[in-house]
């Protein structure tokens, strides 16, 4: 039995260890839509309003809700305020923006982006390249297109494609990752680093698939030979384990001193293929909620199809 | 928190409220990682946060108050977070540079566990006061302040959340239901 005290130090103990830093990213985003995001003025202020005339009531009042319209449009879910890769600087739809490369994350080398600051993505083909200047584990480039029925909400986050609806709940993602190592219990991890396999993960695909089928809890369906793009790959599907929560499967090989970690989730139904690309592998995931209607699991399979791995 | 910089950022400077983000965005974001515990999440709330305060700092009658009253927004971000994702979903995520080394500090990896576990049993409300109050060292009239609500609702919660907690703790002489099924 523990005393309350006891129960209070521990429970501050606990709370001081955990993340600490606001990455850049999430920095950009909001300084990006700055510009975009009218400050409401006081209350108080709104006296001034009864001294200007008619004419000039109706022309703020008109330029008032023009300006809440367009903040409304870049506070939607999925338009503009979703943590990703970096802006890509476009204006309007064009078929190879310009972009640095990104020293931590997965991104958009070119495609039909829209927005400037935005994460969004529109229907159009894509070519990604992985994180860092040399991206550990990532092809040269993969080229992916998104079919014309996939909503203009889509957006791009952390490397991955996802396709939400209207109130910004993800439907379907696909995420391409290379892997380092597994985690051990990943039901239990948290994220821990702590808690990495040993010994560690070798590099073959007979590796990884071997690794992840022994994971506790987390059940793999047989893996199936097949080609993606061409390239030899073994294709298996993953079962959720209830009550698990948020899992975090693998993290990704070290790179500019940061890691990535893949998570899998309840009420997803994910594939993967494990792919070898000229002795590289590579991992595509393509997952839809349980939940998604059949045109949402087409639109995904058509993206499979599409994908396009450059080594 | 310099008051000038908040004057400024009031006014419409978008440099200053830059400053401002870089001086606040860690804080905040570290909050909101302890309420939601999950970093997606939290990244989300803190952005929301950042730029509900931008919107709204021209309304803000007081510098002086602006932690609290940046908190305020915070949470209520954290609320909203956790209403829209209830399910989550599989994604590809940064995982923070220097993660809790085991053994260290009064949390074994038994209690981190259970305290998880039972952390997040807890509603959005009773997480923010837990957090506000042990985490932040507010005292409760600050919390109730912060959250707007009255001081014996914060009392009232912290005793639920606190109870909820030390029964998750009390739990790790008991068989875990992994254990239980093999």
């Amino acid at each position: 039995m523990r005393t309350e005290p006891d129960v209070t130090r521990v429970v501050r103990s606990w709370l001081e260890e955990g993340v600490t830093e606001l990455p850049d990213r999430v920095l950009d985003n909001v300084l990006d839509q700055l510009p975009a995001t009218r400050q409401r003025r006081p209350l108080w202020s709104a006296r001034r309003f009864l001294d200007m005339n008619s004419t000039l009531k109706l022309a703020i009042a008109a330029a008032a809700v023009v300006a809440v319209a367009v903040a409304g449009i870049n506070l939607l879910p999925g338009w503009g305020v979703v943590a990703g890769p970096p802006a890509i600087p476009t204006a309007t739809p064009t078929v190879t923006p310009s972009h640095e490369p990104s020293p931590t994350v997965p991104y958009v080398v070119s495609g039909p982006v829209s927005g400037p600051g935005s994460t969004e993505v529109a229907p159009g083909t894509y070519r990604m390249r992985g994180p860092g200047a040399s991206p550990a584990g990532w092809p040269s480039t993969v080229i992916v297109t998104i079919p014309d029925e996939w909503e203009a909400n889509s957006v791009l986050r952390g490397g991955g494609l996802t396709w939400s609806n209207d109130l910004g709940q993800p439907l379907a993602r696909l995420n391409f990752s290379s892997v380092g190592n597994l985690v051990a219990d990943p039901c239990a991890s948290r994220g821990r680093r702590d808690a990495m396999l040993e010994p560690p993960l070798g590099p073959s695909v007979d590796e990884l698939v071997a690794g992840l089928r022994s994971l506790p809890v987390f059940e793999f369906t047989e893996p199936v030979d097949v080609t993606l793009d061409g390239w030899a790959a073994k294709r298996l599907q993953v079962t959720h384990p209830a009550g698990c929560g948020e899992a975090l499967l693998w993290l990704t090989p070290p790179d500019a001193g940061e890691s990535w970690g893949i998570s899998s989730s309840e009420y997803w139904h994910s594939t993967l293929w494990v792919l070898d690309v000229d002795g590289l592998r590579f991992v595509v995931i393509a997952a839809y909620e349980l939940d998604a209607r059949g045109h949402v699991r087409l639109g995904l399979e058509r993206m499979v199809e599409s994908i396009d791995i450059e080594p | 928190m310099d008051i000038e910089l908040i004057g400024r950022a009031q006014h419409g400077d978008e440099q200053a409220f830059a400053s401002l983000t870089v001086a606040v965005g860690d804080r905040l974001h570290t909050v909101a990682h302890r309420i939601l515990r999950d970093t997606d999440l939290a990244e989300d709330a803190t952005q929301q946060a950042l730029l509900a305060i931008w919107r709204d700092l021209p309304t803000l009658r007081d510098p002086a108050r602006f932690d609290a009253w940046s908190y305020r927004l915070l949470v209520r971000a954290c609320y909203a977070e956790g209403r829209r994702t209830r399910r989550w979903t599989p994604n590809l995520r940064l995982l923070p540079a220097d993660g809790p080394s085991g053994g260290e500090g009064l949390a074994s990896v038994v209690d981190r566990d259970q305290l998880e576990r039972g952390f997040r049993r807890l509603s959005i409300d009773h997480r923010a006061v837990v957090v506000l109050h042990h985490y932040l060292d507010l005292p409760l009239d600050e919390v109730a302040e912060t959250l707007g609500v009255p001081v014996g609702t914060v009392r009232s919660r912290l005793h639920h959340a606190m109870r909820g907690l030390r029964a998750a703790l009390e739990a790790d002489a008991r068989p875990t239901v992994r254990e239980a099924i093999q």
